[in-house]
């Protein structure tokens, strides 16, 4: 009868030892696919569409007999003055529409598609190198972004800070 | 006086002792094995994906190396190391001379993102079309790289440049 009592306690702790690791297992497992390190990765093809789009001449021309302005200028415009085009539309009117138009032809997003969203914001820094926020320029978003992206930065100078476009490419 | 049968006892369940607790750290040893493969291979797993995504980041900047040469770049003003002249590329299509002139090159073309046209280019077409293909064979795998396709506009009496894209095919690159 003792013999027994024996047994089934050292059959009692072998089970206990094995549940215990396996709860440790369970748990260990359920941290790492609940919370995924966010995959945030700095890309090439991103930096080379923003380089690109920043060289696309818009349709804003701004005073008389004066040339169509480059993206790039057309978003200086839009943080310094938001002047007005020719065509009645406001500098930054026309940077998000044209920038909309732009990423449209270029990345389809949808739950359908590889990427699921978009996220592209300008913001002027008084000093970038702090990233001390002073104010957008602007802001469009397509789709839903999560905390996987890919994604780059292009730096447009004006004095005496700069503006900073950001692209967050979201899958 | 010693009780022998019992000594023999006392033995053997000793060394039965010994033997259940040898199989427990056997059992708790091939468990970790087990949880240390399992996490070796997604770590190796992510490590692969990481390269291959660094490899083709590689591809990428090689094909827009394209846009920088002789054959290819704007030159007009400002200095744009990523703006395809549209218009040599128009003339540089139908000369024979450059037959061959790219080797290991399987596809060769531009093609414009926004404002989106549709069709070849041809000198009747153009510049109301989407593409100029220079170099056409098959069975190759293609990349792409973001470029602006910059030309002389006479509507608006200066540059234009367009986003578009360089698409490169090497074949056997898998």
């Amino acid at each position: 009868m003792n013999k027994d009592k024996r047994g089934q306690e050292e059959i009692v702790g072998f089970v206990l030892i094995v549940v215990l690791v396996v709860v440790i297992f369970v748990i260990f497992l359920g941290i790492r696919l609940r919370s995924p390190e966010p995959a945030q990765k700095e890309s090439e093809i991103v930096y080379q569409f923003l380089e690109s789009s920043m060289e696309q001449t818009t349709d804003c021309v701004l005073s008389q007999n004066s040339r169509n302005v480059v993206m790039d200028d057309l978003i200086k415009e839009c943080y310094s003055s938001n002047n007005l085009c020719s065509s009645g539309e406001t500098a930054c009117g026309e940077v998000e529409d044209t920038m909309k138009k732009i990423l449209n032809n270029t990345w389809k997003v949808g739950v359908d598609y590889l990427y699921k969203g978009y996220i592209v914001k300008a913001n002027y820094f008084v000093n970038s190198s702090n990233q001390e926020q002073n104010e957008e320029v602007f802001l469009i978003t397509q789709g839903n972004c999560d905390n996987s992206f890919i994604g780059n930065s292009y730096w447009i100078p004006e004095f005496p800070g700069s503006i900073i476009v950001d692209v967050k490419l979201c899958s | 006086m010693m009780d022998l049968e019992n000594v023999k006892y006392s033995n053997s369940r000793g060394q039965f002792k010994i033997q259940q607790m040898v199989f427990v750290l056997i059992a708790v040893m091939i468990l970790f094995g087990i949880v240390s493969v399992f996490f070796v291979s997604i770590r190796f797993g992510s490590l692969k994906s990481g390269v291959e995504d660094q490899r083709k980041e590689a591809v990428f900047e090689q094909v827009r190396k394209m846009a920088g040469t002789p054959e290819f770049i704007w030159t007009s003003s400002e200095s744009c190391a990523s703006c395809v002249d549209m218009d040599k590329l128009i003339l540089l299509k139908n000369r024979t001379s450059y037959k061959g002139f790219w080797k290991d090159i399987s596809l060769l073309k531009v093609s414009r993102v926004y404002p989106a046209y549709t069709g070849e280019c041809t000198l009747g077409s153009y510049p109301e079309c989407n593409s100029i293909t220079l170099v056409q064979g098959d069975n190759y795998e293609s990349y792409e790289s973001f470029v602006s396709l910059c030309r002389y506009d006479g509507e608006i009496g200066g540059t234009r440049c367009e986003m578009g894209k360089i698409i490169m095919g090497f074949e056997g690159v898998k």
